[in-house]
């Protein structure tokens, strides 16, 4: 009958502790439900290229939104420059207006024609004098 | 198995084709817009590129006190292009009745080969909207300037002058002063998509416009009004061809007022486009008496009170000179004869002097020399060199006759006397103000001492004689001193001589002079051109002389001298006592 295999005292069986053996490096301690594994990249990519697409996404999104923000103001900034223009041509024609109503010719008119008032043929002056 | 090898055939070619198509489309794409070509790109800019025209706005006018003499207000100009008008003979008929032109004339510019006619420019809002209300095709509308004078198209009007339909003076001071008032026009060079709104962030080029600055004269609007208007009646009442009166400040050269009056083919007095005051030259006559008198005294060859024997009558080599009345032989002093506007001893004044002292004071007056003012026409006169003058001419240049001047030359004589003998160039610009507000005085031209302070306050005292007592009565101003001359200067006729054909003569009457004479604020001269009723001056240009003095006075408040203070009777004789 072959003798049993022997068994290597640095690997211990399974349920067996080992006795510390003081002056060698311990190993570190392994529990059975944890282990060293290798970081997947499968996982990674696709989650960073979702998130490229939905960050290019918004992106692009703000980007809209901010020329559409551009193209109303710019709009705004057009029509409100007109109504620059405009209220200053009324303002020039309200001006003119005012002018003509204060021109002598018309107050002369307006006051011999509708007042019923006379030139004086003579102006006199009243000149006051000191009186002792 | 044939089937589908064939199959396999056929998708292997569509793919090709596919493919060849997105290649070439590609490349195309590509091709298009990194190496771009140039006719592309220019093809582009001419549908996105808009140049806009920014007009500059041109100045005011305005008088001594702001108010507006000319303006520029936006008003609409129709035009048309006729390519897009589909029934140019309808639009015609519809158009011409609110345009106020004729038919014909409406249809021919809607039927022209080019794509832009006007049809009317610068028309009123109300001209405008019903055009618009009428919605013609290929009938369009734009803004542009229109210039008015807000106070009658008609005040001022000599003075302000005109601009053309694209605002450019050519008149008046609106040329004068065009470079001042017209500003300088910009553009705007952006990226326009449809309907012509501007493209955010595009190419965008502003090229500002510079407004024209405001321009203050020294016109007062109300003088210049009244001056108008009392001009206008003295032509009426003298039936005379026309009129020029100028008021103006003498130690500062400004023009209140410069008025001139004709007369239209209808034979009414009108106000005219002409300014007469410096574009017209006539023989001034006894006004520019002064002149020698002024030159003698300068010199040391007589005094006001100096005497003479005086006839009124004198021959001098061929020539007979006469007074207008017969006295016989008398004895004047150089003040009475002034006084009386003696011809004969005025003349042997003159004589004294002699032809290059004459000569050289005319100049030194300022006679045939430009005033300075610059006006667009003006007149320097009309003064012989001395080396061209003949043995009589001392004696009629000392008459006023034989040689011209502009009424406004005549008027700067009697500035310089009232100055203390310094000449002032005259001015219509007071000042510019700019688009903040400030306003900046023109600067003055240099003053020329003509005589000492002596002689002309000599010749002031002798000029308030005439107006006291000799022929310069009707000038009188209540409660103020008047120192003035009266001119009855004849005019040359076609001929050359002073008659025409039918042995009548024609007259010009001056009246010039400044007040008050102890204190010079204003001096004014009112110049009647051929007075039919009465030709002497003291009858024809004083009295309007003594009445717009009266009115400047008030207008001006200018109040009288202490010493001269007189109170009307008219109202309340107590006051008076």
């Amino acid at each position: 009958m072959p003798a049993p295999a022997s068994v290597p005292l640095e690997q211990p069986k399974r349920g067996y502790r080992v006795a510390p053996q003081h002056g060698i490096p311990q190993s570190p301690r392994h529990d059975s439900h944890l282990r060293l594994a290798a970081v997947s990249t499968r996982r990674l990519v696709p989650t960073l290229g979702w998130v490229a697409v939905i960050t290019a996404v918004v992106v692009l999104f703000a980007l809209a939104t901010l020329q559409a923000v551009i193209v109303d103001r710019q709009t705004n900034l057009d029509d409100v420059n007109n109504e620059l223009e405009d209220v200053r041509a009324v303002n020039d024609k309200l001006r003119l207006n005012v002018a003509r109503a204060e021109a002598p010719e018309r107050v002369v008119t307006v006051a011999i024609n509708s007042l019923g008032m006379v030139e004086p043929e003579r102006r006199v002056y009243l000149v006051p004098v000191e009186l002792d | 198995m044939l089937l589908e090898r064939s199959q396999r055939r056929r998708g292997v070619a569509m793919v090709l084709c596919f493919t060849l198509m997105v290649g070439f489309l590609t490349y195309r794409l590509t091709d298009l817009q990194l190496f771009p070509s140039d006719a592309y790109v220019d093809y582009g800019e001419q549908q996105r590129i808009r140049v806009v025209d920014l007009p500059a706005r041109r100045g005011r006018i305005l008088d001594r006190n702001g108010v507006e003499m000319a303006m520029s207000v936006p008003q609409w100009t129709i035009w048309a292009d006729p390519s897009q008008v589909i029934n140019p003979e309808e639009a015609a008929v519809a158009l011409a009745p609110i345009l106020e032109k004729d038919e014909l004339h409406l249809f021919s510019l809607l039927t022209e080969p080019d794509q832009h006619a006007y049809l009317s420019r610068t028309v009123p809002d109300s001209v405008a909207r019903a055009v618009a209300d009428l919605e013609l095709r290929g009938v369009y509308q734009v803004e542009e300037s229109a210039r008015f004078n807000p106070s009658g198209s008609l005040l001022g009007r000599s003075v302000i002058g005109s601009v053309d339909i694209d605002q450019i003076g050519v008149s008046g001071v609106e040329y004068l002063y065009d470079g001042l008032l017209g500003g300088v026009a910009g553009e705007m060079v952006v990226e326009s998509g449809h309907g012509g709104r501007t493209i955010p962030g595009g190419a965008r080029h502003v090229k500002p416009a510079v407004s024209g600055v405001d321009l203050m004269l020294t016109i007062d609007r109300s003088l210049q009004f009244e001056a108008e208007r009392a001009l206008m009646r003295q032509i009426r009442k003298l039936q005379a061809s026309s009129g020029t009166a100028i008021i103006m400040v003498p130690d500062t050269g400004e023009i209140l007022a410069m008025a001139s009056v004709g007369r239209n083919k209808e034979g009414h007095s009108v106000l005219l486009a002409e300014n007469r005051a410096v574009t017209w030259s006539y023989e001034p006559g006894s006004a520019m008496k002064p002149v020698v008198f002024s030159g003698v005294i300068e010199e040391g060859l007589g005094q006001p009170n100096h005497f003479r024997e005086v006839n009124h009558w004198l021959q001098l080599y061929d020539q007979e000179f006469t007074d207008h009345t017969e006295y016989g032989t008398v004895v004047y002093s150089m003040e009475e004869i002034l006084a009386r506007s003696s011809n004969t001893g005025t003349i042997q004044w003159a004589l004294t002097l002699g032809s290059a002292g004459l000569a050289q004071y005319m100049a030194r007056f300022g006679l045939g020399l430009p005033t300075g003012l610059g006006f667009k026409g003006e007149s320097v006169g009309l003064v012989p060199d001395l080396a061209d003058w003949s043995g009589t001419d001392v004696a009629s240049f000392a008459l006023g006759q034989g040689f011209l001047a502009t009424p406004l030359q005549t008027l700067l004589v009697y500035n310089t006397l009232a100055n203390g003998g310094v000449r002032v160039p005259p001015t219509l610009g007071h000042s510019v103000i700019d688009d903040d507000g400030r306003q900046m005085p023109f600067q003055r031209g240099e003053p020329v001492r003509v005589v000492s302070e002596t002689t002309a306050d000599k010749l002031t005292g002798m000029l308030v004689t005439v107006v006291r007592e000799g022929t310069g009565r009707n000038a009188q101003v209540e409660g103020y001193s008047v120192a003035g001359k009266t001119g009855t200067g004849l005019k040359a006729s076609s001929g050359g001589t002073y008659e025409d054909e039918e042995g009548r003569s024609s007259y010009t009457a001056t009246f010039a002079g400044f007040f008050p004479a102890d204190d010079p604020q204003l001096s004014m001269i009112i110049v009647i051109d051929e007075p039919q009723t009465d030709h002497y001056a003291s009858q024809a240009a004083a009295p309007l002389f003594s009445e717009l003095a009266h009115y400047s006075l008030q207008r001006l408040r200018i109040a009288p001298p202490p010493n001269y203070v007189t109170v009307s009777t008219t109202l309340n004789p107590e006051l008076a006592q």
